[in-house]
C-alpha cells in the first residue's frame, strides 16, 4: 500500500471514529416512584421487545418509545437487540397478529415521552441524553458509540 | 389487468397508511394486514397452490389468489392483565370465495410475568411460526415454504392455549405451550366434496428455547377428523360393502370400512430453529406427520432458509423437501379375481387413494424483499420445483406433467396500525 493510500486510510478511519463520537448518548428512563434504581441492557430488551411486562419492583410497565428523530429507535434496537428496525417491526407483527402483545407505546418527541414517564410510575423510555429532564430517573445509559 | 392493480393496490396502500399511523389508544387498537400477490408457473399442466385450503392453484396466466389476503384485527387491553383479540381474515378458501374467516377471536391472560393463557378461537402452533403465516410482513419469503407447511392439519382452534416461560438467566429462556381445543374449518377434497374438520378434538405442546438471537421450536400436535368424506367415497364403500355381503368375504367390508374419515388420526412432530442478529436471518424446520389411515400419506418434510439484509433489500434462498412414502391399499379380497370393468375400475379407485395425497418433492427458492416503506415491503420470488409424486400438493390436470416447474411471485406485503 502506498504511503498516501495509508494516510488516506487512517484519515477515513479516524472520521468516521469521529461520527461516532459525536452520536448523542441515550438514557433510558423511568418515574422516580417507579422503585428501579437500574436496568441492564438484557432487563430493558425484555421490557421493550414484549418479553417481560413487569418493571423488577414489580409495577406493569408501560414501554415508550419516541418516533422522531427516527435515529434514536434505530439505534436503540440495535444495541438492544442487533436487529435494524424492518426486523424489529416483523418481530412485533409477529407477537401483535397471533394475540401475543401489544408493542410499545408511540410518541412524537422526547418531551411527550418524558411526559408519560412523569404521569406513569411504570412508564419507561429512552430519550437523547441532552433532552432528559432532573423529573425523571435514568436507568441505563447508551453511549455515542454504542449501538452503531 | 393484473399488474395495473398491483400499481393501484401500492398506491391505496400509500393513501391509506397515514390514517392508520394516527397514535390509537392502546385501549382499543384497529389494525390490518395483507398481501397483494400474483403468482405465476411456466406450465398449464398442473395448478401451483399455497396450501391445502385452496381449491384451485396458478398455471401459466398470473393469478392472485394463491397469496393475497387481507386480515383486519381489532385488539382491546382490557386491563393489565387482559388482551382481547379480534381477528378476521379474508383469503382464498376452500369453496373458491373469499368470504371472511374469524381467525383469531380470544381474551389472553397474564396473571404473572411468565405465565399467560389464551382462551377463544386461536391460531394454534402446529408447525412452527404456523400461527402467523397469514402474515406476509414478518417473513422474508413470498410465502412459507410449501413443502415443509402444505399440510391437512387444522390452522386454528377454539379452545384454550396455556404458557410457561422459564428464566436460564441473561438472555436465555424456554417456553412451554400447551393447546387443546376443536377445530373449525373445512378443506377442500380431491375427488370429493369438502371435508368438514370442525369440531374434531385437536390439542398439542410446544417447547421453544430463546438464547439471545437463537429460538428453537419443538412441537407436537394431534387431531382427529370429527366426519366422513361424501360423494364417490360413500358409492365405493356401498359397492365394496354390497360385494362383500355377495362373496361373504368380509376383507371387503374392512376395505370399504379403511376409507372412512371419520376417526382418523393425525400427529406431526416437529423441530425447527432461527437465529436472528444483525443483517442475518437464518431458519429451518423438519417435520414428521403420521396419520391412522392408508389416504393420508405420512410425509417427512422441511427447509433451510437463508436471508440476509443490505438495508432495505433482504435477499434470500431457501431449499425445502416433502416425502411420503407409498402406503398400501386394503386387502381387497376377491374383487380383483372378479370380471367385468366395475371391479376393476374399483381396484383402482382404492390404489389411486392410496397416493392421492402422497408427495415426493423438493424445491430451491430465491428472491429478494424490499422495505420501501416502514410498515410495506414488495416481494419478488423464483421457486424451481422437482417433483416425482406430488398430487397432494399441486392440482395436476394433465399426468403428463414431467415433475419440473418454475413458479414467479410478487407480493405486496403491509401492516397498517399496531406496530410502526
Amino acid at each position: 500500500m502506498s504511503r498516501s493510500l495509508r494516510i488516506l486510510a487512517v484519515m477515513l478511519l479516524l472520521g468516521l471514529a469521529a461520527v461516532r463520537a459525536d452520536e448523542p448518548a441515550l438514557v433510558v428512563v423511568v418515574n422516580p416512584g417507579s422503585g428501579v434504581a437500574s436496568l441492564s441492557r438484557e432487563q430493558v430488551a425484555d421490557l421493550f421487545l414484549g418479553r417481560a411486562r413487569k418493571l423488577p419492583s414489580g409495577l406493569v410497565a408501560i414501554p415508550v418509545e419516541q418516533q422522531i428523530p427516527p435515529e434514536v429507535r434505530i439505534r436503540f434496537y440495535q444495541y438492544l437487540a442487533h436487529l435494524p428496525m424492518s426486523a424489529v417491526r416483523a418481530y412485533w407483527a409477529r407477537l401483535y397478529f397471533s394475540g401475543q402483545g401489544q408493542p410499545p407505546r408511540m410518541t412524537q418527541d422526547a418531551q411527550e415521552t418524558l411526559g408519560i414517564v412523569m404521569a406513569n410510575k411504570g412508564a419507561i423510555g429512552v430519550v437523547e441524553k441532552d433532552k432528559t429532564d432532573p423529573r425523571v430517573k435514568v436507568v441505563l445509559e447508551i453511549r455515542g458509540t454504542e449501538g452503531l | 389487468m393484473r399488474v395495473c392493480l398491483f400499481v393501484a393496490a401500492i398506491h391505496l396502500f400509500a393513501v391509506a397508511a397515514p390514517a392508520f399511523a394516527q397514535d390509537q389508544d392502546p385501549a382499543f387498537q384497529l389494525s390490518a394486514f395483507g398481501t397483494l400477490g400474483l403468482a405465476g408457473t411456466d406450465t398449464h399442466k398442473v395448478e401451483f397452490r399455497r396450501d391445502n385450503l385452496q381449491p384451485a392453484g396458478a398455471i401459466d396466466k398470473p393469478l392472485g389468489s394463491v397469496d393475497t389476503r387481507l386480515g383486519v384485527q381489532l385488539s382491546s387491553r382490557l386491563s393489565d392483565d387482559f388482551l382481547a383479540t379480534l381477528q378476521v381474515v379474508s383469503k382464498y378458501r376452500f369453496d373458491g370465495t373469499y368470504r371472511p374467516d374469524v381467525m383469531w377471536a380470544c381474551v389472553t391472560w397474564s396473571p404473572t410475568q411468565n405465565f399467560s393463557a389464551k382462551f377463544g378461537r386461536l391460531g394454534i402452533e402446529m408447525l412452527p411460526n404456523w400461527d402467523f403465516t397469514n402474515v406476509g410482513y414478518t417473513y422474508p419469503w413470498v410465502r412459507p415454504p410449501v413443502e415443509a407447511f402444505f399440510t391437512i392439519t387444522p390452522a386454528h382452534i377454539d379452545g384454550a392455549e396455556l404458557n410457561q416461560t422459564l428464566d436460564l438467566g441473561p438472555e436465555a429462556s424456554v417456553t412451554f405451550k400447551a393447546f387443546g381445543g376443536t377445530a373449525s374449518e373445512k378443506i377442500p377434497g380431491i375427488l370429493t366434496p369438502p371435508l368438514d374438520l370442525s369440531g374434531g378434538p385437536t390439542y398439542g405442546f410446544a417447547v421453544k428455547p430463546r438464547w439471545g438471537g437463537f429460538r428453537g421450536r419443538l412441537t407436537y400436535s394431534h387431531f382427529e377428523i370429527p366426519r366422513n368424506f361424501g360423494g364417490p367415497v360413500v358409492a365405493t364403500q356401498n359397492y365394496l360393502h354390497a360385494v362383500a355381503a355377495q362373496l361373504h368375504d368380509p376383507r371387503l367390508d374392512a376395505a370399504a370400512d379403511a376409507l372412512n374419515a371419520k376417526g382418523v388420526t393425525g400427529s406431526t412432530w416437529s423441530l425447527g430453529g432461527s437465529y436472528e442478529e444483525g443483517p442475518l436471518q437464518v431458519q429451518g424446520m423438519v417435520r414428521r406427520g403420521t396419520y391412522s389411515s392408508f389416504i393420508f400419506p405420512d410425509p417427512t418434510a422441511g427447509f433451510f432458509s437463508l436471508a440476509y439484509r443490505f438495508g432495505r433489500f433482504q435477499p434470500f434462498l431457501t431449499w425445502s423437501r416433502i416425502y411420503s412414502p407409498r402406503k398400501a391399499p386394503p386387502d381387497l379380497g376377491l374383487l380383483p379375481t372378479l370380471p367385468g370393468p366395475v371391479p376393476a375400475f374399483m381396484v383402482g379407485q382404492m390404489a389411486q387413494a392410496a397416493n392421492n395425497l402422497r408427495a415426493d418433492q423438493f424445491t430451491w427458492a430465491g428472491g429478494v424483499r424490499w422495505d420501501f416503506a416502514d410498515t410495506a415491503c414488495l416481494k419478488f420470488q423464483v421457486d424451481r420445483v422437482h417433483s416425482n409424486q406430488s398430487t397432494g400438493l399441486w392440482k395436476v390436470d394433465d399426468p403428463t406433467w414431467n415433475g419440473k416447474a418454475t413458479v414467479m411471485s410478487v407480493t405486496l406485503d403491509f401492516i397498517l396500525g399496531g406496530v410502526r
